[in-house]
């Protein structure tokens, strides 16, 4: 098990860039995260690593050995792939064996530690069938026990669970990080799905353009975003922005949306009339008022009833509020809501660049 | 190789794959080039030993050909492929697209049947088909070559055409019939526009079939030969510069289809010959 | 009515091919038997089959022999190349798409042309003797045609033969290869198979069945023969398809040409069931 470190790892196929410039660091034992939406780079990013691919420009490191130029085979790193590609003309034992195979280990260490992985997947009953006869779940785990069987450096898994149905998926997130858990190996996975990364990530590195755009606790990136592609990527629904703007006054500095103000952060530093998003999420709003937090007033537009929550879209004239609150509501369109923001929970970004300041 | 440097590793490689597509890619090309550049060569760059590749160039044995009846013999091999083009789309078109379109008990089993008639040799209905052309007086006729050229090209043509019209959507002729249109008009104009570049291609397929195709064309006629089998018979006794011009002849349509076709080519074939 | 004849469309659209097939089959094939064993005035006769084996004009054992060795050494050849040319090609690469046409090629082209253009590279004055006579690699013309040379026209054949047609095994390998997913192959790298082992292991067990239709489809073709045997050696090198041609345009023995075809037709109905039978790889039919 080693750290790996990306230096500045470029990547073009044709005219587009597919990785822009990316340094990462992935602690040893660590299971980290690329997060982005389809396209953003964060699959290249992985078969890099691999040595799948070669980088146009930068370096890969594996424990501080520069691997950049390696094939796959001089990495010791395992995958597990976004079809699986278990071989079809292989039998499970076989390919679950046949990274050990190649590797001239004996066939009693091949049989005990096959074995001693099919059970950590509870596919031992399975051995000796063809790919074929199993079920997209059942292969999966043939793919997961193919790539701990080696005790690779690195696993590298390609949105492993994207084509599981959701069940299945939510049941294989939690087993997948016990199992990381359990062997200690360092981890890096790709996904677009925010909630997998979320559930699953020591770490997260939200990519989008092939760049990195924040890498952070599942904790973090939610709570401080740190520009407003992360604020909205992560969250369900997406976290409001609403432009307002700065003023000084003499209790410090006050947002203007021009429907409604809110105070701004302490230690906030914007010039006086310089424009900002406000960054609340739907979850961050309560609907009973309290001494010094301001009213955010509007008619109901929408509301999505979702059983456990109740999503509302609330008008104030200028803006569309989206806010979550627990449980039923009994509001009809039409109504006249007041909610209330949190105000520990509002970010402020600046409007140009998107940056969290605040 | 373990020793040296991964980027000298590369290199290495890069460079003997290279050499390995340009050694492949002379071994078809050249011998064409050559043979093409020899039927155009001057008697006197031909004779002497010392041109490797001649540079005085002339149309002199083309004509040569043409005079000693290879005219005739292109006209009749363009009437007979077009004529197999003709019959085994006519017959084929709508079998291949019943099998891409219609699921029907018994569907697979046609499909199998026409793959084990592909296989088919050509050469055993020859001699026989000999004996009823002069019996109904298709005897040393082109319309005698052509459907017994329809019987090689159509089972090719089903497959093909039945695996362009399941390369087009079903929901694309559902929207026609949704939007209005008779099951005709689907075909008219939706299916048949999408469908026209592959179907193109396999006519061009069906084409070659007959224009190369020899052993048939040569027992069935005496007179009215198409171009394998005047060359066969008449050419052999040929100069070699007769016989050179005659490759000339043959292989420029096959060139301009490897041309027109070459989107399709390799899919094609996969379909034709698995 | 309406279901009716929607129910009834899919076979009328069929049953035109299937009857245009069924009778240019059948017919020439009950033809050709009735041509082979029965003589003019209507009585069964052995004279065709007696005289195809054992008479001294006939060429059938040696038309046999010769046809049987051609296939047994061009096929070896052209799998070998085919598979090389595949790997080959089947990587990403600037002119890949051209390369690929130009590999090709030579299966539109007809054996007539390519017996032509070998003829044109190895005879006296062809290319391949005046390039070794120019570089000094011989001092006089290798001759390659004529009985006397009957090995050496054997070896022009098979060039001709390998040249032509390794395109056919080629394109069944690369389109086999196409659809074999890449991932299956790119995890025997990240696993650490190198490329042998790749080859061996995964790209070769998973491209049987292509491997195997190619190997019997050109076999298949290797007994039809004709049209670069016939223009390179002739009567030299007898092969099954040269000898019913033979007989049949310059003997007029139409009984004999007949029953060459149908020999032909048995070998190629035998190779086709085989073909059929082991049409799918066996991994493939457990759990279908």
């Amino acid at each position: 098990m080693v750290e790996v470190r990306l230096e500045g790892i470029r990547k073009r196929f044709g005219k587009t860039v597919a990785v822009d410039g990316i340094n990462l660091t992935v602690e040893d034992g660590e299971f980290i995260v690329l997060l982005g939406p389809s396209g953003c780079g964060k699959t290249t990013t992985l078969r890099i690593i691999a040595g799948l691919e070669k980088p146009d420009e930068g370096r890969v490191l594996f424990g501080g050995r520069d691997v950049t130029r390696l094939p796959p085979r001089e990495r010791n790193v395992s995958m597990v792939f976004q079809s699986y590609a278990v071989w079809p003309h292989m039998k499970v034992f076989d390919n679950i064996a046949f990274p050990l195979r190649i590797k001239g280990r004996p066939e009693e260490e091949i049989r005990r530690r096959v074995k001693w992985a099919a059970e950590l997947l509870g596919i031992d009953d399975l051995l000796d069938r063809y790919p074929a006869q199993l079920s997209g779940g059942q292969r999966q785990r043939v793919a997961v026990a193919r790539a701990i069987v080696v005790e690779p450096d690195v696993m590298l898994m390609d949105e492993p669970l994207s084509n599981l149905d959701a069940v299945l998926r939510i049941r294989m997130r939690s087993e997948l990080k016990k199992l990381q858990r359990k062997i200690g190996v360092t981890t890096i996975y790709v996904t677009h799905d925010q909630l997998e990364a979320m559930t699953m990530g020591d770490r997260i590195a939200v990519m989008n353009k092939g760049r990195i755009m924040q890498v952070g606790s599942p904790e973090e990136v939610y709570d401080r975003p740190a520009n407003t592609f992360v604020a909205t990527f992560i969250g369900a629904p997406q976290m409001n922005l609403i432009k307002a703007v700065a003023r000084s006054t003499g209790d410090g500095v006050v947002l203007d949306a021009g429907d409604f103000k809110l105070p701004a952060p302490q230690g906030l530093k914007v010039d006086d009339g310089a424009e900002v998003l406000v960054g609340v999420r739907p979850e961050h709003f309560t609907l009973q008022g309290r001494e010094g937090i301001p009213a955010i007033r509007g008619i109901l537009d929408f509301v999505e009833r979702l059983g456990s929550d109740t999503i509302l879209h609330v008008n104030t004239g200028n803006h569309i509020v989206v806010v979550k609150i627990s449980g039923d509501y009994p509001a009809q369109v039409g109504d006249e809501v007041t909610v209330y923001p949190r105000l520990e929970k509002v970010r402020v970004f600046d409007a140009s660049s998107g940056s969290l300041i605040g | 190789m373990a020793l040296l440097s991964p980027e000298v590793r590369e290199a290495v490689t890069g460079i003997l794959r290279a050499a390995a597509v340009a050694l492949a890619v002379s071994w078809t090309a050249l011998p064409i080039i050559l043979a093409i550049t020899y039927a155009l060569a001057d008697p006197n760059d031909y004779y002497n030993m010392e041109k490797v590749i001649p540079t005085r160039l002339t149309l002199e044995h083309i004509r040569s050909l043409i005079a000693l009846g290879a005219g005739r013999a292109i006209v009749n091999s363009v009437i007979v492929a077009l004529l197999t083009v003709a019959f085994s789309f006519a017959l084929g078109l709508p079998a291949g697209y019943a099998l891409a379109r219609f699921v029907f008990p018994g569907r697979d089993t046609v499909k199998l049947l026409l793959v084990g008639m592909r296989m088919f040799p050509i050469i055993v209905i020859g001699v026989p088909l000999t004996v009823l052309y002069l019996k109904i007086g298709l005897n040393d006729t082109l319309l005698g070559v052509a459907l017994a050229h329809t019987s090689m090209a159509l089972p090719f043509v089903v497959l093909i055409t039945s695996s362009i019209f399941a390369g087009i959507p079903k929901d694309l002729e559902e929207a026609g019939l949704i939007f209005g249109l008779t099951r005709a008009g689907v075909l008219l104009h939706i299916t048949m526009p999408m469908a026209l570049p592959g179907l193109a291609a396999a006519a061009m397929f069906a084409f070659l079939l007959s224009w190369n195709e020899v052993f048939v064309a040569s027992v069935l006629t005496f007179n009215n030969r198409t171009l394998p089998a005047f060359v066969l018979v008449q050419v052999a006794a040929a100069t070699e510069l007769i016989k050179f011009a005659a490759v000339i002849i043959m292989v420029a349509p096959a060139l301009v289809f490897v041309f027109a076709a070459r989107k399709y080519l390799v899919t094609m074939w996969g379909i034709t010959l698995r | 009515m309406r279901v009716e004849r929607d129910k009834l469309l899919p076979y009328i659209l069929v049953a035109p091919s299937i009857a245009y097939m069924a009778f240019f089959i059948g017919y020439p094939l009950l033809e050709g038997v009735r041509l082979a064993f029965v003589d003019e005035k209507g009585r069964f006769t052995l004279a065709n089959i007696e005289y195809m084996l054992y008479s001294v004009h006939s060429k059938f054992w040696d038309a046999l022999k010769f046809t049987t060795l051609l296939a047994g050494v061009v096929i070896p050849i052209e799998v070998a190349i085919a598979i090389a040319l595949a790997m080959l090609l089947t990587y990403k690469f600037k002119g890949r798409d051209l390369a690929v046409y130009v590999v090709v090629l030579p299966l539109v082209i007809s054996d007539v042309a390519a017996g032509l253009i070998w003829y044109s590279m190895l005879t006296g004055g062809g290319f391949l003797n005046k390039l070794l006579l120019n570089l000094g690699v011989i001092s006089e013309p290798v001759i390659f045609f004529g009985r006397e040379y009957l090995w050496r026209e054997f070896v022009a054949v098979v060039l001709a033969e390998v040249w032509r047609s390794t395109a056919i095994v080629f394109v069944i390998l690369f389109a086999g290869l196409q659809m074999i997913s890449g991932e299956l192959i790119e995890a025997a790298e990240v696993f650490g198979a190198s490329p042998m082992q790749k080859l061996r292991h995964i790209i070769l067990p998973l491209l049987k069945p292509s491997l195997q239709a190619a190997l019997i489809i050109r076999t298949l073709f290797a007994f039809q023969v004709f049209g670069s045997v016939w223009i390179l050696a002739g009567r030299d090198i007898p092969v099954l398809a040269g000898e019913a041609y033979y007989e049949q345009v310059e003997l007029h023995h139409t009984g004999v040409a007949a029953l060459y075809a149908l020999v032909i037709a048995c070998i190629s109905l035998f190779l086709g069931f085989i073909y059929i039978k082991s049409f799918r790889a066996k991994y493939l039919e457990v759990g279908v």
